[in-house]
């Protein structure tokens, strides 16, 4: 690395101060979680997700146990029950309805409950050993949908919030144009960019998140760490958990044609620990 | 004071015994011919240094062999096994200036800062020569001039302010920030080494002597750019509120690594003033600290090392084994009697001739192979005249040297190529000389005079028996 890549990187550093404007964040209210049951050994999961989370954040704790059978749809059902409370837990893929071909999608159901919800949907995927520890160290993907990463880290936040840690991950993938006209007023080829100046990006990207957690840590009691990288989002956050086994979370575009809301379906599809979408 | 520089001579001569004894002329001529023809390829750019260096070490070992001046190929190994305390200062200090740069503590710390200065220019110039100061007496030049003039350029394009003034008092005064402390510089740091030099001994000749400096070159640049530090009334408010903008929390990505660097950093401090009475190497404690800083900081241990500045570490390999191949042909032991002869023997004119001396070549060329070519001249020449002016003159004079022209020092290179990067223009020689130049015979004048009222009144703290 040269002088002059060391100093665009200082530069970006200091340039993320310059433009961290306060991001008002604070720990989101979670008021009623939803343990949706769809009959399957999976219901296990859910069930000690759903209680994690209400024992964390304190909120009620409800259990739906969706219709099932030949002709039942249990998405009406679903979407009622997500209109009550703020957190939704689901497995996916749901009733195990196309057995192995599942695990190639979320299912239909899972699909569109991601489209239409109003509360956050928290998808499991596999058991998870320790649900208590898993949701008391969620890993916040800033860019699966940078449009919603402050309702993400809220969301996060009162998970971790008594004594967790926050892990946010901020990422630059310089496979792909870089559209950050409310950072830098301008586009860029990352092509012609140095990691340095891109890890630089990075970092002004969680600017205001960063230095709001970082003040009120103490407030919150919680341990938050920001960590940049280069690359897939969807691959650096699964290898940014790979040891943590945290809660993922990221903020969730409602229209699935959307390129986040593809690459939050992606990050669900590829995970093995449970995704909580915002 | 006088003395017989033949006695010096031989004097020298009884610590090597190849040190040209019996050697003849030809050996020293053709060393010395191959150590000014590298210092010339390094000076004029030509070749990078770090090539010019090793190839300089493989010829001089290959003639030193041939010559008889190296017995055998063993002696490499001893040339380089003296300096390798220095090689370890410098990897353990990288690791943790690097592990303390990636938790933001410095960064905060200069936002702190600057932020006292309201975007007032004249203030902000000042803020930014302190932190210069600061930074590069706890992270060394090259390092603590980044972290500056990042932020300078930052600040300046905030605040629409010419960064020229700026960044070239950081360029300047960052050579007197490399005087506070044994470890600030890697030249004060070689030097010190080689005379063993207890490191509380710099608060007593060093630091003040950095500070006055320093004061000199803020005076210079501030005199020099005066209508561009001049605040405009209108817009006082504007550029107050542009920066108390900056948060300073956006730069530190876990708290956690932000306290332990400073605690880390800190103890590394205190390791470097305790390390001598306790019978250690500053090494060790660099090496200590570094290792606590990958252990507590969670960073990858390869990344860490990755930032090690390895160009500088073969740089002085090669450097060291040439350096000590000519001192063995007994070449720089003459230099040393050429001094003296020059200096008639007395100490206040010796000191006065090395300062001029390496000050004025480490203008023209690296600091670092003048002030390692230097080191032996000035231990032959402290056989006989008092140690303490020679070596600590030659500390002063080796890092204030560099601010004659804008390559003398690494920091007047990061600096003004941060300025033209970022658009802002270049300084021309000229424009350099007027300012860096005057800022240096200026504060030559002021070390010569410390130097010497160090020496009447005889306030020089007594160094180690055999120095």
């Amino acid at each position: 690395m040269s002088d002059k890549d060391d100093l665009k990187q200082q530069m970006a550093s200091f340039e993320a101060a310059r433009i961290a404007r306060p991001a008002n964040l604070a720990p989101a209210v979670i008021a009623g979680v939803v343990a949706v049951h769809d009959g399957t050994d999976q219901d296990a999961t859910v069930d000690a997700l759903a209680q994690a989370i209400a024992q964390r954040t304190g909120a009620r704790l409800t259990t739906l146990a969706a219709p099932s059978g030949p002709d039942a749809d249990p998405l009406p059902a679903m979407l009622d029950a997500a209109g009550e409370g703020d957190v939704i837990v689901v497995p996916s893929p749901f009733g195990r309805d196309y057995e192995a071909e599942g695990q190639l999608s979320l299912s239909t159901t899972i699909d569109l409950l991601l489209a239409r919800s109003k509360a956050a949907v928290c998808v499991a995927r596999a058991p998870v050993a320790d649900a208590a520890a898993c949701v008391a160290r969620p890993v916040v993907g800033l860019q699966i949908d940078r449009h919603r990463k402050v309702a993400a880290t809220a969301m996060a936040l009162s998970l971790a919030k008594g004594g967790g840690e926050l892990l946010l991950l901020s990422t630059v993938d310089p496979h792909t144009a870089i559209e950050d006209e409310e950072l830098l007023a301008r586009r860029f080829d990352p092509r012609d960019m140095s990691p340095e100046i891109l890890t630089g990006l990075a970092s002004a990207r969680a600017a205001a998140l960063t230095a709001d957690l970082q003040k009120h840590a103490g407030e919150w009691h919680v341990e938050p760490r920001v960590q940049f990288a280069l690359g897939d989002t969807v691959e650096l956050l699964l290898e940014a958990n790979e040891e943590r086994c945290g809660l993922l979370v990221a903020g969730r575009d409602r229209d699935p044609r959307s390129e986040e809301a593809q690459r939050a379906h992606r990050l669900i599809l590829s995970s093995r620990w449970p995704v909580l979408l915002v | 004071m006088t003395c017989s520089f033949v006695a010096i001579q031989e004097g020298a001569h009884a610590g090597h015994d190849a040190a040209g004894a019996g050697l003849g002329t030809l050996p020293m001529a053709v060393l010395g011919l191959v150590m000014l023809a590298t210092y010339a390829l390094i000076a004029s750019g030509k070749l990078h240094k770090l090539t010019a260096a090793l190839c300089g070490a493989i010829v001089c070992t290959v003639l030193g062999l041939a010559f008889g001046v190296l017995h055998d190929y063993d002696e490499v190994h001893q040339v380089l096994g003296k300096d390798i305390g220095v090689l370890g200062v410098i990897v353990g200090t990288s690791i943790l200036v690097d592990v303390a740069g990636k938790s933001g503590l410095f960064q905060f710390l200069a936002v702190k800062i600057a932020k006292q200065a309201k975007g007032d220019p004249g203030r902000l110039f000042t803020a930014l020569v302190m932190l210069t100061v600061l930074f590069v007496s706890l992270l060394t030049i090259a390092p603590g001039t980044l972290i500056v003039a990042s932020l300078t350029l930052v600040l300046c394009r905030t605040l629409a302010l010419d960064a020229k003034p700026y960044l070239v008092g950081v360029a300047i005064v960052a050579n007197s920030g490399a005087l506070v402390t044994f470890a600030s510089g890697i030249c004060t740091l070689m030097i010190g080494s080689a005379a063993k030099l207890p490191y509380l001994h710099f608060f007593a000749v060093s630091t003040p002597m950095a500070l006055l400096t320093a004061l000199v070159a803020w005076w210079v640049v501030r005199r020099s750019y005066r209508a561009e530090l001049r605040a405009d009334p209108a817009t006082a408010g504007q550029r107050a509120d542009a920066v108390a903008a900056f948060d300073e929390w956006a730069m530190v990505p876990d708290r956690r690594v932000f306290w332990r660097s400073a605690i880390l950093l800190g103890l590394t401090i205190v390791g470097f003033a305790t390390a001598q009475p306790l019978g250690v190497g500053l090494d060790f404690v660099a090496m200590a600290g570094g290792a606590a800083a990958i252990l507590f900081s969670g960073q990858n241990p390869e990344d860490a090392v990755k930032k090690v500045n390895w160009t500088v570490i073969v740089f002085f390999i090669g450097l060291f084994v040439m350096i000590g191949t000519v001192e063995h042909s007994g070449l720089l032991q003459k230099a040393a009697g050429l001094l003296g002869d020059v200096s008639g023997g007395n100490v206040h004119v010796a000191t006065v001739v090395l300062v001029l001396f390496t000050a004025l070549t480490s203008g023209i060329m690296d600091n670092i192979p003048v002030a390692a070519t230097m080191i032996p001249i000035v231990s032959t020449m402290a056989v006989d005249l008092p140690a303490a002016p020679l070596w600590w003159g030659l500390v002063i004079s080796a890092n204030l040297g560099g601010n004659g022209t804008p390559i003398g020092s690494i920091s007047g290179v990061i600096a003004l190529s941060a300025l033209q990067e970022s658009g802002g223009g270049k300084v021309s020689w000229g424009e350099w000389f007027k300012v860096g130049g005057v800022a240096m015979a200026l504060q030559i004048v002021v070390v010569i005079g410390w130097l010497s009222l160090f020496t009447v009144l005889d306030l020089y703290p007594a160094l180690p028996v055999g120095k």
